[in-house]
């Protein structure tokens, strides 16, 4: 491992003392002086170095208004998630009123066939929703992140191998058809459905962050880090991840986009647990009532699926521009 | 003789791939399936059966031996050839599955080639202004899915219907209008819809490779007509194209079987498998989970394979190497 040369160790044991030969403490004190400037110059190398990649990478805020927003629609939609959460928004979604109203100021989005307030309704399933995918997405996306790191890191040897066969392994399984019988047979368990989630959506992620691991392992900066005595860890922490992190934040996205398509569908299906109101219960029960002529229970459930799937798709294409 | 052995050499990894695809998607499911679903005799024999009964009947199926044994010998009958029968109509299982994957790919070959076909045509002329709006509208298919897609086109088609109610003009009566359309031309429709974002992307992607446009210009340099210039680019990505081609048709098949017969309540591998499920059948749920996996593992296998007939920089590495 080339981080094991550094530069501090060599200060100490001078070529001149390894050949036995005497020096001069004058002479001595003057290479050690050069020693020290090298050492400091590839210390200061490093940081304009790194400094300058990710001053590159974050050159517009992603936060600034013009042309982001599926920043704020999301943000909108998770505050939405949280207020329900906390029993703010939605707390009343089991209240029974007239059925079949369609949207007006008292019911913004109208009631459904069993008189339930929509509004309310959609407020608690995006909580339910994020309490689902959170979860997953995060194992997922933990998974992703150690595993690719370590392939990066290990790049070409065994390791790398072994991880790269589980990768194609688990991009070839046929994860819809695993996860409906997951969630049919585990539907006791609570926590089971969102570690399948995360054991089944890491595989694609891992070997992108591999990618951009081995990639940012051969800039500049790394060398000089490795120079002035830095580990594996602290390269990791402190050089890769920095460097990598629009990739990473485009990647957690794309988890949490995947996680929640499945959860839509399995929801749809009827086999998550459907005590709760969830998205997918929603589409199901607006199919049945749009063909009745009551369209608005479809066409809100739709709207708001597709408004937190297009923001999480649009999001992760923008953090994967900028790093490109 | 190189190119075959090089080619046999590539052969094992991917039998190697094929095997691990199936065997751990097999042994997830028997896992799940022995410990999470309720007692095979409470299913099958109902609760009013005796525990002897019970007994002989877990002997019969199998499921009085421990984990692995028991996993191990199921993937022996297997590779036999034996299914078993449903536990729900008692049928053999084999040619219930051929049915549905038969029902399936009718169901979804139309769609997809359609998503494919669409995604070429619009990403070569995609040149100038309008590819932006076009990269837009593929970013919105990605993200919305097959299940958004095929509800979208679903209710788009039922509200021209409803409301325009253009066909009976042409003599078709609404009910088998909606019948037709419903069975046929809604899915692929859907199946259109969700598929040509990711589609898109892809092809796209390989036109505007750089390979290809290298190729494209000595051939230009060497003053090859517009035909040549073509084919000169297209073999630079030929080994990407074929793999997408030949990887995504199986993905798409079984991926998409599940969303859309489902909506549309079609016969097929992803309703098949709903209904395992929703019905504890155990024999239906493994067998199908370990088809599907190895349809899709094959699909893969495929595409190692074709990277050693296909891929110019394996040719010139084998001529380097000798």
């Amino acid at each position: 491992m080339t981080g094991e040369n550094d530069l501090p160790r060599a200060v100490q044991v001078s070529p001149n003392r390894r050949h036995g030969r005497q020096v001069s403490p004058s002479r001595r004190h003057d290479k050690q002086d050069i020693q020290s400037q090298a050492a400091q110059r590839a210390v200061d190398h490093n940081r304009a170095a790194q400094a300058e990649h990710v001053v590159r990478l974050h050159a517009h805020s992603v936060f600034s208004f013009s042309n982001a927003w599926p920043q704020w629609v999301l943000l909108c939609l998770l505050l939405i998630a949280v207020l329900g959460k906390l029993g703010l928004i939605g707390h009343d979604w089991t209240a029974i009123g007239q059925a079949g109203l369609s949207p007006s100021s008292q019911h913004w989005f109208g009631t459904n066939s069993l008189g339930q307030d929509l509004a309310a309704h959609s407020a608690q399933a995006l909580a339910n929703l994020l309490s689902d995918v959170l979860p997953g997405a995060a194992l997922g996306f933990l998974l992703a992140l150690g595993l690719g790191l370590w392939a990066g890191f290990q790049a070409d040897s065994w390791i790398d191998r072994a991880i790269l066969f589980a990768i194609d392994t688990f991009d070839s399984l046929p994860v819809m058809l695993l996860l409906i019988v997951l969630a049919s047979v585990l539907k006791n368990v609570s926590l089971a459905l969102p570690i399948a989630l995360g054991l089944l959506f890491w595989s694609s992620a891992a070997r992108a962050i591999r990618s951009a691991c081995i990639d940012t392992l051969k800039l500049s900066f790394i060398d000089s880090a490795r120079l002035i005595g830095m580990g594996d860890m602290q390269i990791t922490l402190r050089q890769v991840l920095p460097i990598i992190r629009p990739v990473l934040i485009a990647l957690g996205l794309v988890i949490a986009g995947n996680c929640l398509r499945v959860q839509l569908t399995l929801g749809f299906i009827g086999l998550d647990r459907s005590a709760k109101p969830s998205l997918g219960a929603l589409l199901n029960s607006g199919t049945e009532e749009a063909l009745s002529g009551r369209w608005w229970p479809l066409a809100l459930a739709l709207l708001i699926s597709t408004l937190v799937l297009v923001s999480l798709e649009f999001m992760a294409r923008r953090y994967l521009s900028r790093n490109a | 003789m190189k190119f075959l052995l090089q080619s046999l050499q590539r052969l094992f990894p991917a039998l190697a791939h094929v095997s691990a695809v199936v065997l751990v998607s097999g042994l997830l499911v028997f896992a799940c399936l022995r410990f999470g679903m309720p007692a095979p005799s409470l299913t099958l024999l109902s609760r009013h059966a005796t525990d002897a009964e019970a007994q002989l009947f877990l002997r019969t199926i199998g499921a009085d031996r421990p984990l692995l044994g028991g996993y191990l010998e199921l993937m022996r009958a297997y590779a036999h050839g034996e299914f078993g029968a449903s536990w729900v109509n008692q049928l053999p299982i084999k040619p219930q599955l051929l049915q549905a994957f038969k029902y399936s790919v009718l169901l979804m070959l139309p769609g997809i080639v359609c998503a494919h076909v669409l995604a070429l045509v619009l990403a070569a002329r995609s040149r100038g202004p309008s590819s932006s709006w076009l990269s837009f509208w593929a970013q919105l298919s990605v993200a919305a899915g097959l299940l958004l897609s095929a509800l979208l086109a679903q209710y788009l088609l039922a509200s021209t219907l409803i409301f325009s109610q253009p066909f009976p003009a042409f003599g078709l009566s609404l009910d088998s209008t909606a019948h037709y359309l419903g069975s046929i031309v809604t899915p692929t429709l859907a199946l259109a819809l969700g598929l040509f974002g990711f589609n898109y992307t892809i092809y796209d992607g390989l036109l505007r490779s750089p390979e290809r446009q290298r190729n494209m210009l000595a051939a230009q340099a060497l003053g090859f007509g517009r035909l040549r210039q073509q084919r000169a680019g297209l073999v630079a990505i030929s080994y990407p194209l074929l793999s997408f081609i030949a990887g995504s048709l199986p993905i798409q098949i079984v991926g998409g079987a599940v969303a859309i017969e489902v909506v549309y309540a079609t016969p097929g591998l992803g309703l098949l498998g709903v209904q395992a499920c929703m019905n504890n059948d155990a024999p239906m749920v493994m067998a199908l989970t370990l088809s599907a996996a190895c349809i899709i593992a094959c699909a893969s296998a495929l595409i190692h394979l074709l990277r050693s007939v296909f891929d110019p920089r394996l040719h010139a590495q084998a001529e380097r190497l000798s």
